[in-house]
């Protein structure tokens, strides 16, 4: 089963929710941090990743020989990655996103592939036995996509996958949360999540991934989070209470399941139900 | 020939403070005629700056006078040959085109450009 950790709202907790789910769901499972322009899932790993392994995506080299400058690729291009000028084509390697598109509309079969690096994997092990891996995309990379294709490649033989999300709900977010099981969207009683969260809710109801929240610092005034959950027909399957002492231990790189029974208590409670939803 | 963001097209434009995404290019010929082209690239998602970078290629444009162009755009500008020059002060057309023909706008271009090129 995969269940994704994701929220919309940046810094709402969904990496404090996947380590501690993660912590406490026994041997069988793998973590993957799939927030691969700031991965930091493995700050609470005391363990050194074992492996590395590149990344790379295709981007198209024009043969000017055969090109007969019709511009069909260039048109083609959502990204602007090929820009077919009189006087040249122009290809910038960092816009392509590597869908192939260019070489299929070309009449002439000029266009051929080559990768370049734009980034890696690392895998270890989280605590003993659960399988770890995340990815980190180079800096000045625009697309994160093929790097987080790669990382939902591994641990696929592990009972559970517990998928650390990036923020947003842009393409990295969608490319994430294809074919999870279970969406654990990570809120707070704000505006500000609120108003992401109904954006990464709507991505999901398009994808027909099911989904239930789970509100993180909470405390503050629910209602209007809650009624936007009754309307949506979200169970709201947990809260982690705002306490400085659990920002202490979170900010040491420590494990909340690990320090507080009742924190330990919550996630086992919630890898229950959560186990039982999907 | 001579390109310049617009916000307009009458007589004498003013300057748009944006080059990809400026609403439309008015290019001066040899002789100083105006013309004008709409930017059909300003409201694409992503790449807004190299498609009018083609744009204005294919139009011949051999000099751009804008108030700032992002590294995007500077990659295929360089790759092109094309002189970008700096607005400075002036906020329209005429003022701009009076400045390039004092030779006090400054030349821009020389620095790294943001994207590799094959």
């Amino acid at each position: 089963m995969n269940i994704v950790v994701l929220s919309g709202k940046g810094g709402t907790g969904k990496t404090t929710i996947s380590v501690n789910l993660a912590n406490i769901a026994g041997s069988d499972i793998a973590l993957l941090d799939c927030d691969v322009e700031e991965p930091n899932s493995h700050l609470f790993c005391n363990n050194e990743f074992t492996s590395y392994e590149d990344v790379g995506a295709l981007y198209p080299v024009i043969a000017e020989d055969i090109c007969i400058h019709c511009g069909k690729c260039g048109s083609f291009c959502n990204f602007s990655a090929i820009l077919c000028t009189k006087k040249m084509n122009i290809v910038m390697p960092e816009m392509c996103h590597d869908c192939g598109g260019c070489s299929l509309v070309c009449p002439v079969d000029a266009i051929s592939y080559e990768t370049r690096t734009i980034g890696h994997i690392r895998r270890g092990l989280f605590n003993q036995e659960q399988q770890f891996i995340d990815g980190i995309l180079n800096i000045g990379e625009f697309s994160s996509t093929k790097i987080i294709e790669k990382v939902l490649s591994q641990g696929l033989d592990a009972k559970h996958r517990i998928i650390d999300a990036p923020p947003g709900s842009a393409c990295a977010a969608v490319e994430t949360v294809e074919g999870a099981d279970l969406a654990l969207i990570v809120t707070e009683p704000t505006p500000f999540a609120l108003s992401d969260m109904k954006m990464v809710v709507e991505m999901l109801e398009n994808m027909k991934i099911p989904a239930a929240v789970f509100i993180n610092k909470s405390g503050a005034d629910e209602t209007e989070l809650l009624e936007y959950c009754k309307a949506k027909e979200l169970k709201v399957v947990g809260r982690l209470p705002f306490f400085k002492e659990y920002g202490e231990v979170y900010a040491k790189g420590g494990l909340l399941s690990s320090e507080f029974p009742e924190v330990n208590k919550l996630f086992v409670t919630l890898w229950r139900d959560l186990v039982n939803e999907a | 020939m001579i390109a310049i963001p617009v916000k307009d097209t009458g007589d004498n434009p003013e300057v748009d403070e944006r080059f990809g995404r400026c609403a439309f290019f008015c290019i001066i010929d040899d002789k100083g005629t105006k013309t004008f082209i709409e930017n059909s690239a300003k409201d694409l998602s992503s790449g807004a700056g190299g498609q009018a970078v083609s744009i204005l290629a294919n139009n011949d444009v051999d000099v751009i006078i804008a108030p700032h162009i992002g590294p995007k755009s500077m990659t295929p500008i360089l790759e092109l040959g094309i002189k970008v020059f700096s607005v400075g002060n002036a906020k329209t057309v005429s003022e701009a085109l009076e400045g390039l023909k004092l030779n006090i706008l400054k030349a821009v271009g020389e620095e790294k450009p943001g994207l590799r090129r094959v």
